[in-house]
This record gives C-alpha cells, sequence and structure tokens, in this order.
C-alpha cells in the first residue's frame, strides 16, 4: 500500500534557486524588465526594476526545464518563455500606457500567472542592493531596514518602558467567579458567507502560514 | 517494499516532536524511561539552517510542509466535495510549531475550564467544561515558563488568575506600535499589558538572547533566544541516554494486539523501510489534526472505526482559533513611524474582553493584541493596490505606518466541525489525507464582528488615521492552533480521552498535543497545551507506568 518513491527529503526547495540561472533570450529579457517597469514604476529616487538586473534574480528561481515548479515563484522555464515571446517585440516597444493596457488585460484573463508574474518581480526588486540602499536613503523610517536582519537586528524599532506605559488600570473585565450565565440573543448573525460583504476586496495576509502562534 | 530489521522494543514511543511531544520525551526519558521519538521532518540545527532570508521561509515554505506531498482538504458543508488547501499548516521537522512561532504564551483563564458550566448548552455548539481546572494546570504552567524559558511581567496582567511563581525574563523592550496600543489601553481604561513571550532576554539557563529584534514569526531563529523544543527540550531529553530521536520517519499506524492493546507503530524510514517498533505505551503529539487521523487510519478488527474511536468521537468539534483583526493606517507626515515590518511580533494585549458579557450578543471572548502588518517584501494591508504607481505610492506612504490588532478567535466547539479522512485525495504515501469541515457558529461570526470593531476603536484611539476590519467569514485555518478532536472528558460514550489524556478504550494510548482540549481557550494554546503534555507525561511515568491509576474529579 505504501508507494515510496520519494522521502521527505525531496520536499525541499534548492536554496538560493538553481544555478546557473535559466539563460533567458534577449527579447525575453527585454519583455520581462519592460512588464516589472510597469509593475514597480522608479522615480523619487527608486531605480527602475530594469536598471536593477531583476532578471538575473527571477532567472535563478524559475525552475528549469524537466524540473516540475512546486516552489514560489511556481514559474516552470518552458512556460515564462512562452508567455514572455508571447507578449513579444510588440510590447517590448510600446509605450508606457499601451504597456499598461496590456498588463490590465493579462490581470484580468489569467490572473493566476499575473499574480505570480508580479510577486517574483516584488521579491526581486525588494531584494537588490541598489533599492535597499534607496530605502535606507528615503525613507526616514527605513534607514536601519536590511535584507539580512539576522543575527543583529534592527537598532531604531524598540522603546523604553517608562512609568507611564505600563497599565496602572484595573478596566471593566469580569473575573471568572463572576461571570454569569448569559442569554444568547435569537439574532445572532448567520454564519458563513453573509459576513463577506463587510470584507474589503484584500483579506487577511496572503500566504497560507499563520500570524499568530 | 523493503522491511528493515525490527529494533529492540522500549517503555514508551512519542510521535511528532514539536512543542508538546518534544515535553513528553523530555519528561518521560528524564524520568528513566527509554523512549524513541519520531517525526516526520528533519532534525535541523537552528544556528546553521536557520536565519531571516524572507524568501526562504515566507515564499518557498522552509518550515512548511509541501502542500504536494502532504495536502489537506477543506470544505464548508457537508454536501460539497472537499478541495485541496494547506488548511492550518504546521511545520514539520523537529520543534514542529516552535520553529516558527511568535511564540505568545499567556495563561489560560480560569473560566477556560469550565464553559458549559458557565453557559449552560446554546444551539448548534457542543460546549463542554474540562476533566481539570486551572488549578490542576498550574503548577505545569510554572513549570513550562520556567524550563522552556518565557519572558514576562509577573502582574502586569491585572486579571490573570493564581500564579506560584514570576517569570524567569524581563519582558522586552516595548516596540514602537506596542506603545501606541499601551497609550490607547490607557486613555481608554483597558489594563493592556506586555504579552509573555517564548524568548530569554537574559542568560537564563546559559542561553544567548544577543537579537532581540527581527523576524520571528514563520522563520526560525539562529540565535537561542526564542524558545524552540528544538534547542531546549530535546537536546535535554536526548541528554538523558534514553531518548533516542528517529526524524524524517514517518509513522502510519499504530499497530494493536489480540487484547486491542497498542503494541507500537508502523513507520516509514527515511530510506523507504517500513519498519515496526514496539513500545509499552504509544504518546501522540503530532497536532490536533494529524493526532486525529493517525487514530482513524489505525483501523483494525478489534478498532474497526479507528483507535480510540469506539464514542465515534476523534476528529470531532474541531476548533481552530481564526485569526481576525483590524489595520490601522497612520499618516507619515504627522506620526511618528511604527515599525510594523520588522517582525517581532511581542507587543501589549489585553484580556479586558475575555469575558461574556451579554451586552456584547456573544458568549466568551479572546485576547486581543497589538502585532506587525508583515514581512518586509511580503507586507500587504487590506485594499493595497495590486501594481504599478498606486501601488508604489501606497508603499511608500504606509510601510512604516501601519499596524494591527488582532484577536485569536475563541471559536466555539460544533460537533460537525471535524478531521475526517477524505474519501479520495492520498498523500505521497498514498494514505488518506485529513479532510477539514468547517462551517463557524453563530457565535464565532458575533464574537468576531464585536471584537474587531473594538479593535478599529482601540486603533483610533491610537491615532489612526484609517482603520479596516477584517472580520471572520470562512475558517481557513490561518494559525497552527489546533484543538478538540480527541476531546478529554469522564463519559467514554461522548468523549475520546479521560483526565489523563489517556485513550478510554485503549490505556497504553495517551494523546498529548490541542486533541485533548473540550473548548479552544481564546489564547494562544501552547503553554495550555505544553504544561498539560507535562502533567500527563508525569502521571505516566509516575503512575501508569507503576500499574497504578488515579482520578481527579472536578465535580
Amino acid at each position: 500500500m505504501t508507494d515510496l518513491n520519494l522521502t521527505s527529503r525531496d520536499a525541499r526547495p534548492p536554496l538560493g534557486g538553481w544555478l546557473p540561472g535559466v539563460r533567458l533570450t534577449e527579447l525575453q529579457t527585454a519583455v520581462l524588465n519592460a512588464v516589472a517597469d510597469e509593475l514597480i514604476p522608479g522615480g523619487d529616487g527608486f531605480p527602475a526594476p530594469s536598471e536593477v538586473d531583476v532578471v538575473s534574480f527571477i532567472a535563478r528561481y524559475v525552475a528549469p526545464a524537466g524540473w516540475e515548479p512546486r516552489w514560489f515563484p511556481f514559474f516552470g522555464e518552458d512556460h515564462l518563455r512562452a508567455r514572455l515571446e508571447g507578449l513579444g517585440q510588440d510590447f517590448a516597444d510600446a509605450t508606457s500606457t499601451e504597456q499598461v493596457r496590456v498588463l490590465e488585460g493579462l490581470e484580468r484573463e489569467d490572473p493566476e500567472f499575473f499574480t505570480r508574474l508580479r510577486d517574483v518581480v516584488y521579491h526581486a526588486y525588494y531584494s537588490r542592493p541598489e533599492v535597499i540602499r534607496a530605502m535606507n536613503r528615503l525613507l526616514p523610517a527605513a534607514k536601519d531596514y536590511r535584507d539580512s536582519p539576522q543575527p543583529y537586528g534592527y537598532s531604531d524599532v524598540m522603546d523604553d518602558w517608562d512609568d507611564e506605559l505600563l497599565a496602572r488600570v484595573r478596566g471593566t473585565y469580569t473575573r471568572t467567579e463572576d461571570v454569569r450565565r448569559a442569554e444568547i440573543p435569537a439574532d445572532l448573525p448567520h454564519s458563513g458567507r453573509t459576513a463577506q460583504a463587510q470584507l474589503p476586496l484584500e483579506t487577511a495576509d496572503p500566504l497560507p502560514a499563520p500570524s499568530a502562534g | 517494499m523493503h522491511h528493515a530489521k525490527k529494533p529492540e522494543p522500549v517503555d514508551a514511543i512519542v510521535v511528532g516532536l514539536g512543542a508538546t511531544g518534544a515535553t513528553a520525551a523530555k519528561v518521560l526519558s528524564e524520568s528513566g524511561l527509554k523512549v524513541v521519538g519520531f517525526d516526520r521532518g528533519p532534525w535541523l540545527s537552528a544556528k546553521d539552517h536557520y536565519s531571516g532570508d524572507e524568501l526562504k521561509f515566507v515564499n518557498r515554505n522552509y518550515l512548511w510542509p509541501d502542500p504536494n506531498l502532504f495536502p489537506r482538504t477543506l470544505r464548508h458543508d457537508e454536501t460539497s466535495v472537499a478541495e485541496r488547501f494547506p488548511f492550518s499548516p504546521t511545520p514539520q521537522l523537529v520543534g514542529g510549531g516552535t520553529n516558527h512561532w511568535a511564540g505568545w504564551v499567556p495563561r489560560p483563564r480560569e473560566s477556560d475550564f469550565m464553559v458549559r458550566s458557565l453557559h449552560g448548552d446554546i444551539e448548534g455548539a457542543s460546549l463542554a467544561d474540562w476533566p481539570i481546572r486551572y488549578e490542576h494546570l498550574e503548577p505545569y504552567l510554572t513549570k513550562v515558563e520556567w524550563e522552556f524559558g518565557i519572558s514576562g511581567i509577573a502582574g502586569a496582567d491585572k486579571y490573570e488568575p493564581f500564579r506560584s511563581k514570576g517569570y524567569p525574563s524581563e519582558p522586552l523592550r516595548p516596540t514602537r506600535f506596542g506603545k501606541r496600543f499601551y497609550e490607547a489601553c490607557n486613555k481608554m481604561g483597558i489594563n493592556g499589558f506586555p504579552i509573555p513571550h517564548a524568548m530569554v532576554t537574559n542568560n537564563h539557563k546559559g542561553r544567548d538572547p544577543f537579537n532581540t529584534t527581527s523576524f520571528w514569526n514563520q522563520y526560525g531563529d539562529p540565535s537561542t533566544a526564542r524558545s524552540n523544543t528544538l534547542t531546549t527540550f530535546i537536546p535535554e531529553a536526548v541528554a538523558t541516554g534514553n531518548f533516542e530521536l528517529r526524524s524524517e520517519s514517518f509513522v502510519r499506524e499504530i499497530t494493536v494486539g489480540k487484547d486491542g492493546r497498542a503494541t507500537g507503530v508502523i513507520y516509514i524510514d527515511p530510506d523507504g523501510n517500513e519498519v515496526d517498533q514496539e513500545a509499552n505505551v504509544v504518546v501522540l503529539g503530532l497536532g490536533a489534526i494529524e493526532s486525529a487521523r493517525l487514530m482513524l487510519m489505525s483501523t483494525s478488527p478489534q478498532h474497526p472505526d479507528g483507535l480510540g474511536n469506539s464514542s465515534g468521537m476523534v476528529g470531532k468539534n474541531a476548533t481552530f482559533h481564526e485569526y481576525v483583526f483590524a489595520v490601522g493606517l497612520f499618516d507619515q507626515e504627522i506620526d511618528d513611524p511604527l515599525y510594523g515590518w520588522v517582525g517581532n511580533y511581542i507587543s501589549g494585549g489585553t484580556f479586558e474582553f475575555y469575558e461574556t458579557d451579554e451586552n456584547r450578543g456573544h458568549i466568551g471572548g479572546c485576547l486581543i493584541s497589538a502585532s506587525q502588518t508583515c514581512h518586509p517584501i511580503n507586507w500587504v494591508f487590506p485594499g493595497r493596490p495590486q501594481w504599478g504607481q498606486s501601488l508604489k505610492d501606497a508603499d511608500r506612504s504606509y510601510f512604516n505606518f501601519a499596524m494591527k490588532i488582532g484577536a485569536i478567535l475563541h471559536d466555539m466547539p460544533v460537533e460537525s466541525n471535524r478531521v475526517d479522512l477524505d474519501p479520495t485525495v492520498k498523500d505521497a504515501w498514498g494514505l488518506p489525507v485529513a479532510r477539514i469541515t468547517h462551517k463557524p457558529h453563530a457565535n464565532d461570526v458575533a464574537m468576531s464582528k464585536w471584537q474587531v470593531d473594538k479593535n478599529a476603536e482601540i486603533l483610533q484611539v491610537a491615532g489612526a488615521r484609517k482603520t479596516i476590519p477584517v472580520y471572520l467569514d470562512r475558517m481557513t485555518g490561518n494559525t497552527c492552533h489546533q484543538h478538540g478532536t480527541a476531546r478529554m472528558g469522564t463519559d467514554p460514550s461522548t468523549t475520546v480521552l479521560n483526565e489523563w489524556c489517556q485513550s478510554h478504550d485503549v490505556d497504553n494510548l495517551f494523546v498529548v498535543d490541542g486533541s485533548c482540549f473540550p473548548t479552544s481557550t481564546g489564547v494562544n494554546p501552547t503553554l495550555t497545551m505544553m504544561a498539560n503534555a507535562w502533567r500527563v507525561s508525569e502521571y505516566i511515568a509516575d503512575i501508569w507506568a507503576n500499574g497504578r491509576e488515579e482520578r481527579i474529579n472536578v465535580a
């Protein structure tokens, strides 16, 4: 009954991506750069993604042909090449307004692909040293930001205790011995989807992992 | 199929070496029993493998089960076909959830043990009292706080029940967003206090707390500051000479003899061999989803519906603590930065709204607390634009100017909310995966609405210019908190375990994780689970292993 061609060792992605990374063609590189530059526009002291070589980062994390893309960013080499070719030279040469329109179409028609592309561009961009330096320089509260905070941590992020801070108040809490049986109101909201009307478009942390714990 | 040589029988097997399994391994081996512990994941070195690498830990599942190899399925009603969904994933490796956790370890309240006597029956829920009370757990809460390493200020939580000893470590200094929370609480007459945190800030037990900021939740800690059973209880168990750890070993069945008692387990070793290990007692600590799954998979002529399942209650009354919250956005032109992106979940919390107040329109309540907004690159807030110039503008405005106040939803037990075996989906070993069926009780929805609105109100007093509520919609399993699937109680026809977390049906089977919780409580459960695992393990070693038994009568 047990068919074991794999062990739990197979459950780990290659750290640092695959080396060497996939070599994209000139056209594919141009298209990817153009996409990235529209997803995260440079300016106000921040470089454009194409200026900081997001392509090399992405190329390392694309699963090479023959490998199943089982981990973030969930891109296989052949698929990504084909999609970039599909956008083609026309896209690379288009004006910014036209590129945005094409990307909006892609977002509507193939949200899964679009989201993966956006996520990996975002990750590539914000892990580039030039971008981190721009954040340090330009964002008042990111002076201390580093992409590798361990083992030293951050110096600006905590404060000292003072007498004002710790609560001296005893609020309105009911101690357990004072809790009384409560009648449950008849008009409790129905469970399930009715609550969703109040939800904003994007809800909790988008990651499968927990927030507290 | 290979069959390896059968290893020597031992006194005790512990399956799952996370928070509770490692506690059992430590207590049992320190008492002199010969123990073998299994974990399906690897035995990593924190120093060598852990860091603040966001891509590795957050995006590439370094600590998390690969959903392709270890799927779970989820459905929201009885008639739908459950779909694959990474519901309540918990790190699968030695140390379990204590590898990644934020480490909030507040104590439970006295009311958590007597929800039914306080409230009676409510429609659609299966409220129950615990067969133990706070006083039975108190000595073990103290033991865990001191042995495992917890920081906090005794007495700062004005509503805490009796404690026999303070904390071994001072709390961390307040975060910037924590300060906002404390200030708002003081204005509103709410008792805010630093939530006890599973990390040490002094040289407790020779540990080195050199980093007190930066990434906590979802990452492994390369230092010894954060309390992780991988770096505390596991080495202590190994040091006894009585404990053998077999990692990357997947236990697929608990075996039974003709008399129906457990004889040991069958596991698959790292090389793919199927191995029998015999023992006098089997202790489960896989977490409430996987412990229930293993019991349900362990069928035999003596136990046709799964091991320890004569009541039919294994897997039922599952509760999961959905994390709900309100986000506050501040103004970078006017307000001080909040540093909500640095990780470091420690901050202020309060039990102000924990107990039932009928004016609120729901029973029970939860611990609430201030927290970060997310990781630096994967950060998000509700309504954040998806891409392009508007995204860049939003990020520049709010990256340092957002915080949350969240709640651990004290969800009500409902019998039909359950874990069972999926009829079609299999894991990489060809075994049926855990299927979760869950529909929130109306009280859960009402509590979420009331509490999230209250959290938004606190954020407003803290100075937030805009607040965004995120209520409970459906249970998505966005915490690792799992409970209730093998309830403890006195009646063998309606509960799975007795007050010692011992199977009513199989006297040498114990379940020490959150499965035993009759109700979910409104606090992060790990401290309670570990204290309970310690209590049960001490009973196994000192009483049960000597052929005696004791009863607790709380009536």
